[in-house]
């Protein structure tokens, strides 16, 4: 059992009255890595401020035990990465990064090795003497995460770190990004809309909307047990089956039966043996497989079929239900799952 | 709470300045004027805008300001287009030469037109002396570089791929115009043309020395009443409501500037290769040129001609105080004193213009803190709307007898002129202050820079150069301010632009000569100190 390191307690902040984040409670252990996920205007990037202590927040921040609530925010050490990388223009990549270095006056030499190592990390060897403004969007976000790291930050925060950068880029420095944080042993929480990107790069999973966490946890238990309807949806499940369908939907993937269930779409795949008969509406073709829309007697029906099976709207199809991609809901309100189901180890 | 406390203790201090050495005179000067025989006497100040000869000077003032404005827009629209946009040869310089008159002392304008169409002027056959067209003609002279300035840098970064795609889709070069270009440059138009209103309706030195006693404007009216006739009621109405209009354009600009400008956007387009149908343009441009050439180098020329000859005689002169006993001082002696009194005002118009943009700039968490910095922003560009010499005049009165005896300190006109430079530093200071993303500084706090090491590594790199603009441009409007110093300066320690006023004011070649000279010499200097601040390069200088 590792340290509790970060602990946020009844965290709420407002602008003009209007809430923004609403009693948040967070915990977060040394050396690992949570990502808040939530649509845009969820108050994610907000939390990630009120930690930092770049807003005026209620409630209280603690770290290892120290409450750091009042304390201003150069001296939390908790480093905060913006979304746009928010480098010194005036200064070159090198004093970007030594920047934090010199705050500490550390030796001359010393820094120089540590930003010629950081820039070794984030794979910008030699870049050293250019100004920001050269440098392509991914290459100015690597130099802002090498000087976050520079500053040896008790805690990491990443607000949305890749989103202004195009999507093979994204998944690339995800990769990156996992390796640095895993490497460099950094506590750290990002905040992303993207489920993907928080996929590849975090431990934990918190999940938030209209303000509130919605759901805490270990990442792959998250994923795999939605705590409502909406979340389920969030996380790329592509349906949600109610009551009577739901049953049956479950019944054929040999499972007990539940009030809701959340279906990916590659849950349902065409196949002869298959318990479920319907007839596709919608077909489209992507590179990895086919994409269907069946109409069944359960609804309609998200499935996928290999490229090779050439089907076409009319065709009558069974399908086959993979139980371990479905994930039973209870029926319960989101506001009240929230506080009796938020899963901690 | 605590962030509010904050902000009002930084704004302590300049508004203490302004309520001692601005409000306190205003309001001086004001109730003298509407309190008589120690009751409040408002039928009696009603009456005064009744009298023919100040319904005259308030038409005056709306006729001339209104027909400038328009003049200095139709040239200086088209000169801002060609000077931004168009690659010419020259361009700079050209550019250069169009700012310079915006802050060249009025004085120094004044005889320069005079010179130029008074009896004996090369221009003398046009019979322009002492007429309304000559006093728009300066005014023309002065505010056509605002133009150019605001609306120039708002069409410089405009981006033109709005244009293009009005065009590919069929739009003639006039039809983009009128679509696209214009109505995307309308803020800055209606916020330049605004402001050129503003300093055509409360100029003094132009009229006052154009416009002799036939035609006089609230402001030059303001001075006679006060000075001349010493009616300070009929004054006291005058300046309320010269405050009350310009207070409601500045509230217009200041609407007009809050739509989304392009000048933010910063592209920096191409410039065009110059074509036939820009002729039109070129030719406003040349208009311009030549108004703005023309008066200063007749004043150059004439400057240096004694009885028909060339010579140095009148700026040898400068070493004497003028026949007839006209000045206590020399000359020369002025000019030390005007270039000390420039270094006291710049530094502190620094330091409050410093402290206001800091302030106005700073992001608002609440409604009310939001509110609450923009009625601040609003209350240090007073200074640009309240007649010069109702400060000056309000200085005298409050400020020259005790308990804040302060008549013979040498800091009194300094601080008179930093306040009326005031709101050109912080209007030059406050969109850099604004430009600069507060995740930047939010960036450094979480590296672990203290408010102090934030403020080095995040605002000093961006601010320096536009400080240092913002000093030159204070300099150059302190050594030509005149208004408010009139009334402030002892005889044997003047500043130049009076001793130049009380030259030419008094009868005799030698004294004329000279004030030709040292116009020269005034207008040279703030001309140097003009083209030194124009090599920065800082946009947001004499934009507003």
């Amino acid at each position: 059992m590792t340290a509790l390191a970060l602990s946020v307690r009844d965290l709420s902040v407002s602008y003009d009255g209007a809430p923004a984040v609403v009693a948040a409670d967070l915990d977060l252990d040394e050396g690992r890595v949570l990502a808040v996920l939530g649509p845009s205007g969820s108050g994610k990037s907000t939390l990630l401020r009120a930690v930092a202590g770049l807003e005026t927040a209620e409630g209280s921040v603690h770290w290892h035990g120290e409450d750091v609530s009042r304390t201003p925010t150069h001296r939390r050490g908790f480093a905060l990465m913006f979304q746009d990388g928010q480098l010194f223009p005036q200064l070159t990549v090198a004093r970007n990064v030594a920047y934090p270095l010199g705050l500490r006056r550390t030796p001359r030499r010393e820094a120089d090795a540590r930003v010629a190592d950081l820039l070794a990390l984030v794979g910008l060897d030699g870049f050293g003497g250019r100004l920001p403004a050269t440098l392509s969007g991914g290459e100015r976000q690597r130099v802002a995460l090498a000087r976050a790291l520079a500053a040896a930050p008790r805690l990491l925060l990443l607000d949305e770190p890749l989103s202004a950068l195009d999507a093979g880029l994204r998944q690339r420095l995800a990769e990156d990004l996992r390796r640095i944080l895993l490497e460099a042993g950094t506590t750290a929480v990002m905040v992303t809309h993207d489920h993907e990107e928080a996929f590849a790069v975090a431990d934990d999973l918190a999940v938030m909307r209209a303000g509130r966490i919605v759901q805490v946890g270990p990442i792959a238990e998250v994923w795999r047990a939605p705590v409502d309807p909406e979340t389920a949806l969030f996380l790329g499940y592509a349906r949600v089956l109610y009551g009577d369908p739901a049953a049956r939907l479950l019944d054929a993937a040999g499972l007990p039966p539940a009030p809701a269930v959340a279906v990916r779409r590659s849950a349902l795949t065409v196949a002869d043996d298959g318990p479920i008969a319907g007839e596709v509406v919608e077909v489209r073709i992507t590179p990895g497989q086919l994409r269907l829309v069946c109409r069944t007697d359960l609804g309609d029906l998200d499935a996928v079929a290999s490229l090779d099976q050439r089907l076409v709207p009319g065709d009558r199809v069974r399908l086959r239900v993979d139980g371990t991609r479905t994930s039973a809901l209870s029926d319960r309100s989101p506001a009240r799952s929230a506080t009796s189901l938020r899963t901690l180890d | 709470m605590r962030r509010l406390l904050s902000l009002a203790a930084t704004a302590l201090v300049p508004l203490l300045v302004l309520g001692v050495f601005f409000v306190l005179p205003v309001w001086g000067m004001l109730s003298r004027g509407f309190v008589q025989d120690g009751h409040l006497d408002l039928a009696g100040v009603l009456d005064v805008l009744t009298r023919p000869e100040i319904q005259r000077a308030v038409w005056f003032t709306l006729w001339s300001s209104t027909v400038a404005t328009a003049i200095a827009c139709l040239l200086g629209l088209p000169a801002a287009y060609v000077l931004h946009r168009v690659a010419i040869p020259g361009r700079t310089l050209i550019r250069a030469m169009l700012v310079v008159p915006f802050v060249l002392p009025t004085v120094v304008v004044g005889v320069a037109f005079e010179q130029l169409i008074g009896s004996g002027g090369p221009l003398a056959f046009l019979h322009l002396d002492s007429g309304p067209l000559a006093i728009v003609a300066g005014l023309v002279f002065f505010n056509a570089s605002v133009v150019i300035r605001v609306v120039g840098g708002a069409w410089e970064s405009l981006d033109p791929r709005a244009g293009e795609a009005a065009a590919a889709l069929g739009a003639s070069p006039w039809r983009v115009l009128r679509d696209v270009t214009l109505p995307a440059l309308r803020p800055a138009i209606v916020s330049a043309a605004t402001v050129v209103f503003l300093f055509c309706a409360t100029a003094f030195g132009i009229v006052l020395t154009l416009g002799g006693l036939r035609y006089s404007s609230v402001e030059t009216q303001i001075y006679l009443l006060t000075t001349n006739l010493l009616d300070l009621q009929a004054a006291a109405a005058l300046s309320v409501l010269q405050l009350v209009v310009v207070v409601g354009l500045l509230l217009a600009a200041a609407r007009a500037r809050r739509t989304p400008d392009a000048t933010v956007a910063r592209t920096r387009p191409r410039l065009l290769r110059p074509t036939r149908a820009d002729l039109p343009a070129m030719v406003a441009t040349a208009l311009l040129l030549v108004l703005v050439v023309g008066p200063l180098t007749s004043l150059v020329v004439a400057s240096l001609r004694v009885d028909g000859a060339w010579s140095a005689a009148n700026y040898r002169a400068l070493q004497t105080p003028g026949s007839h006993q006209t000045l206590l001082v020399p000359v020369t002696t002025a000019i030390v004193n005007s270039l000390r009194i420039a270094v006291d005002a710049t530094w502190m118009s620094l330091l409050l213009g410093l402290t206001v943009a800091t302030i106005v700039t700073r992001r608002s968490r609440t409604r009310a803190e939001r509110r609450l910095r923009a009625g601040f922003d609003g209350l240090f560009m007073l200074p640009l709307g309240v007649s010069a010499v109702t400060l000056g005049f309000g200085f005298l009165i409050t400020l020259g007898s005790p308990p804040l005896d302060l008549r013979d300190s040498p800091l009194l006109i300094p601080v008179a002129q930093a306040l009326v430079a005031l709101p050109l530093v912080v209007r030059v200071l406050a969109p850099v202050l604004g430009g600069i993303d507060d995740r930047l500084r939010q960036a450094a706090a979480t590296l672990g820079a203290s408010p102090a090491r934030t403020l080095l590594v995040v605002d000093l790199p961006a601010i320096w150069k536009p400080l240092l603009a913002a000093a030159g441009f204070a300099f150059a409007c302190s050594l030509g301010e005149f208004g408010a110093t009139s009334f402030l300066v002892r005889d044997d320690r003047p500043t130049l632009p009076v001793v130049i006023f009380r030259l030419i004011s008094r009868p005799g070649d030698l004294n004329y000569g000279m004030a030709l000279a040292a116009s020269v010499v005034l207008g040279a200097t703030t001309a140097l100190v003009m083209f030194a601040v124009e090599r920065l390069r800082v946009p947001s200088v004499g934009s507003f």
